[in-house]
């Protein structure tokens, strides 16, 4: 599915990616760990194609594809889906028509015929479902005035209408109180397939007791620098960042 | 140059030409003024930012040019209306051969709106339209001025709006112009106590556009509210002057003006609220908004407040900047080129002055006439 090797990036004068290898196969649910400022988001940025980061080396290929060559929306249209850790606000688009442009866009280059406006809600409404939104939001504003549980159920709404082949969330728990995150992680499970994989961004281990990774990986100061079965998270939780810190001294 | 420039229009002031002229008194006040005027250019403080000289010099002949109404109104020199103030205004009560005068009977309410469609058609072509109304007390009516001007022709229009007691008039003003005309509009309301005025300009295109839009509250308990749009590209230009002027306690103002300026395009707000010193308890909101889609764009922008009464709540403001790279991103981020997440970002950003028009068929008209030309992209129905 996407194949990392030596990534490395930097914003500014500061290299924060240092030589970055990661792989992910179809199906599978990658988690990255690690303590503020490892690089997290980072990665999340440069996959997503964030033009603020500059990469310096390495490659990254996204089903057989360069995908560093590719720009934000051809990376969209080839399925890589970003949830934001911070979703933007932007008034005066509706949800709707943002969502139909999206599809659109997808479907075309898929070489499908645009949905009817009816199959269209349809969709709507089915995957709307998935993540509880409430129909009224999806005429609202994208993401205007939504709660931060809005915001990011938003967020895997809209992945559930684009169907990615690969979905990377970013700290998608950060700011959700229980109930939203169960609801969150319920969308993001009802969307696992064998064809499609996931890599979960996140702080804490409480997320992956909701969706459940087959990997585990620490990054830490730019590079992967543990990677262990489910059970690493359980172990990160209870005894901190630090000892990793310390192994990698 | 500037002999140049007088002579143009002098020669139709002093020439006998033109007949029939608009009601005597006001067309011979006119004349005997503008003969001491000198013609605007860049040295007087309302045309600072506006050039003249191509206006000045086309040669242009004056026509009836083709203007329709529905209802259909007849062309008549008893409602006159005002002289005006500015040079162009006055130029129009000279030389226009009458004008289109509608009253709106009291108590009456029509929902069906009045339309006008003026056209100036052919190179050369000079037309002058002139629409008075008075809405009378308690009236309700909506007003639409589609405004087409084709080839190298100039449109200088006046309307005169008077919104009595307890009045209320809708208007919307569409400016669809080609790439070498000119248009001028003075568009002057008067308005009575808890009278409730909106005008909407949807200015589309054009090579060369000046509005005047003037409010003036005479009546306590009134609202005026105006809105307008400019999307001028290539080398084209838009300038809005608007005057707001509370000169009674307890009225209120609301004025939103926003821009995206594409390619060589350049435009001027210049945005004047007064507040007088009896206006007491006066809300006066204006706000003008810019958005460069281009480096070689220029847009002069000036909010005035004039406040002389002390117990008032009056905010104005002016912002130019271009869009918010991480909403941009964000909509690239779902599969949107970076061209269609522009367009999308622009259709709300001008959504929201065109939503501002009460007239559900202009707004329909104006958002799809926009997104035909590939500016935004209209919602569907």
């Amino acid at each position: 599915m996407i194949e990392i090797k030596n990534l490395q990036a930097s914003i500014g004068e500061k290299q924060i990616l240092k030589g970055l290898n990661l792989t992910v196969k179809p199906g599978e649910v990658h988690a990255i760990m690690g303590p503020n400022g490892s690089g997290k988001s980072t990665l999340a940025s440069v996959l997503a194609g964030r033009e603020d980061y500059e990469v310096t080396g390495g490659e990254v290929v996204f089903n057989g594809k360069n995908l560093l060559e590719l720009a934000p929306e051809e990376r969209s249209r080839e399925g890589l889906f970003l949830a934001f850790q911070y979703p933007v606000e932007i008034p005066g688009v509706s949800n709707m028509n943002f969502l139909k442009a999206a599809v659109g866009e997808m479907r075309k280059h898929c070489g499908l015929d645009p949905l009817s406006a009816k199959d269209f809600l349809a969709l709507v409404k089915e995957r709307s479902a998935l993540v509880e939104l409430d129909g009224q939001l999806a005429h609202r504003a994208v993401n205007e005035g939504f709660s931060g549980g809005e915001k990011k159920r938003n967020e895997v709404f809209q992945m559930a209408m684009l169907e990615p082949k690969l979905a990377i969330l970013d700290e998608t728990d950060s700011g959700l109180d229980i109930d939203a995150l169960r609801i969150v992680a319920q969308g993001v499970n009802a969307m696992r397939s064998p064809e499609r994989s996931f890599l979960v961004i996140t702080h804490y281990q409480r997320l992956l007791d909701y969706i459940v990774p087959d990997v585990v990986h620490v990054l830490y100061k730019g590079q992967i620098v543990k990677t262990g079965p489910k059970e690493l998270a359980l172990e990160l939780e209870e005894k901190g960042y630090d000892w990793i810190k310390e192994t990698v001294a | 140059m500037e002999t140049t420039q007088v002579s143009t229009f002098h020669k139709w002031l002093t020439s006998n030409a033109h007949a029939p002229k608009l009601g005597g008194a006001l067309a011979e006040e006119a004349s005997s003024i503008l003969a001491l005027r000198d013609f605007p250019n860049t040295r007087m403080e309302e045309w600072k930012y506006t050039r003249t000289q191509k206006l000045a010099q086309g040669d242009w002949k004056l026509t009836s040019g083709e203007i329709n109404s529905d209802p259909e109104f007849e062309l008549n020199q008893e409602t006159a209306g005002t002289l005006g103030q500015s040079y162009f205004a006055q130029l129009n009560a000279a030389l226009c051969s009458g004008s289109w005068g509608i009253t709106i009977p009291q108590n009456e309410q029509i929902d069906e709106p009045f339309q006008w469609v003026i056209k100036t058609h052919g190179d050369q072509a000079w037309v002058q339209p002139r629409i008075v109304v008075r809405a009378n007390a308690n009236s309700q009516s909506k007003f639409v001025f589609h405004f087409e001007g084709k080839d190298h022709s100039f449109c200088n229009g006046v309307i005169q709006i008077e919104v009595a007691d307890n009045a209320r008039v809708e208007v919307d003003i569409i400016q669809d112009n080609s790439d070498a005309h000119f248009q001028i509009l003075e568009v002057n309301v008067e308005q009575g106590k808890n009278s409730h005025c909106n005008v909407v300009t949807h200015t589309l295109d054009g090579a060369w556009v000046r509005n005047n839009l003037h409010m003036t509250l005479n009546g306590e308990g009134s609202h005026a509210g105006l809105a307008g749009f400019y999307l001028p590209h290539a080398q084209q230009f838009v300038d809005n002057h608007t005057v707001v002027d509370h000169r009674v306690p307890h009225c209120t103002s609301n004025e939103l003006y926003k821009g995206v300026m594409y390619d060589h395009s350049k435009a001027v707000f210049n945005g004047k609220v007064f507040v007088r010193r009896d206006a007491q308890k006066t809300e006066a909101y204006q706000s003008n908004k810019n958005i460069m889609m281009s480096d070689h764009a220029v847009i002069d922008t000036k909010p005035e407040l004039e406040i002389y009464a002390d117990d008032v709540r009056c905010s104005h403001g002016s912002t130019t900047g271009q869009f918010d790279e991480e909403a941009l991103f964000y909509l690239r981020a779902r599969g949107l080129s970076a061209e269609g997440a522009k367009q999308l970002l622009v259709s709300a950003y001008v959504n929201e002055v065109i939503d501002r028009s009460q007239n559900e068929t202009v707004v329909n008209y104006v958002k799809q006439a926009l997104s035909q030309r590939g500016r935004i992209i209209a919602d569907e129905v």
